[in-house]
């Protein structure tokens, strides 16, 4: 009866320590699995896009480029705070060679504003505007040349 | 070619699409357009406000989208739905004079006009205009 009664337990440990782990393997927590389907990332814009001014910098991680106008008029977005693409113009522009006090850029709610010229005469309009829902900012650069 | 609007369907904001003979006259009509859109009451027995507008625009596109959002910003800014009187654009920049009416109330607030998706065409008939609302 005891050789039954002992028979059985080895039984059972040797159930719950299985062939290749052990009591602790057994009884820690299974790693978790993520079920996930690709998430479509939008398309890197390269450093220059055609119809985008040469002379005005793209933000990086812009996507969904619209020329309106080639060299003219280019609209895209960035997936940044508002803040971030104004920063970044504000920086960049003067490198570029475009002129302008950033005390002057103006800043309403979700809506930016920077206007800037060059001695030759051009002058850029750009235009941010933050989209809450989206998180994202659609920037607008506008470009006129004499 | 008439003026007029009429919205277009949009996945999430308003869509507005616009016509009309002349391009102060698209601006005008793209006004009449979200007013008409937001449900704007305005105190019309009230001595309306006269106020100059001028707005940077190297382009029609931004003209257009520019001079909405000073509208919107007014409103905001002063709680008075503005109304273009007067409006010629240069080619440079977009100067008028606007009519103001103390706001009442709006059914739906749009907050900004938007760049995405934005189309200006002059054709032989006219101009048109196509634009997205941020509501």
């Amino acid at each position: 009866m005891r050789l039954r009664w002992l028979g059985l337990w080895l039984f059972v440990l040797a159930g719950m320590t299985g062939c290749d782990g052990g009591l602790l393997k057994a009884r820690s927590t299974p790693t978790p699995t993520i079920a996930t389907s690709p998430t479509p990332l939008p398309t890197p814009t390269p450093l220059h896009v055609a119809g985008m001014p040469e002379d005005v910098p793209l933000p990086p991680g812009a996507y969904d480029v619209q020329v309106q106008r080639a060299g003219y008029l280019v609209i895209f977005r960035v997936e940044a705070p508002l803040g971030k693409v104004l920063a970044f113009y504000q920086q960049m522009l003067p490198r570029y060679g475009w002129q302008g006090d950033p005390a002057d850029d103006r800043v309403v709610g979700y809506v930016a504003t920077l206007v800037r010229a060059k001695p030759s005469g051009e002058r850029l309009m750009l235009n941010l505007h933050y989209d809450v829902r989206g998180g994202f900012v659609v920037v607008a650069v506008s470009v006129a040349r004499p | 070619m008439k003026a007029g609007f009429r919205e277009r369907e949009h996945t999430a904001d308003w869509a507005l699409e616009v016509w009309a003979p002349t391009f102060a006259a698209l601006l005008r009509e793209a006004a009449r357009g979200v007013e008409q859109l937001s449900g704007v009451e305005v105190d019309e027995a009230a001595p309306p406000r006269r106020r100059l507008l001028q707005v940077l625009a190297s382009d029609p596109e931004t003209a257009l989208i520019e001079f909405l959002n000073e509208l919107f910003y007014l409103r905001d800014a002063e709680g008075w739905w503005y109304r273009p009187e007067t409006l010629n654009w240069d080619g440079q920049t977009l100067r008028g004079t606007l009519l103001g009416y103390p706001l009442r109330r709006m059914a739906k607030e749009v907050k900004a006009a938007t760049y995405h998706q934005v189309q200006v065409r002059s054709t032989a008939e006219g101009w048109r205009a196509v634009f997205v609302v941020d509501v």
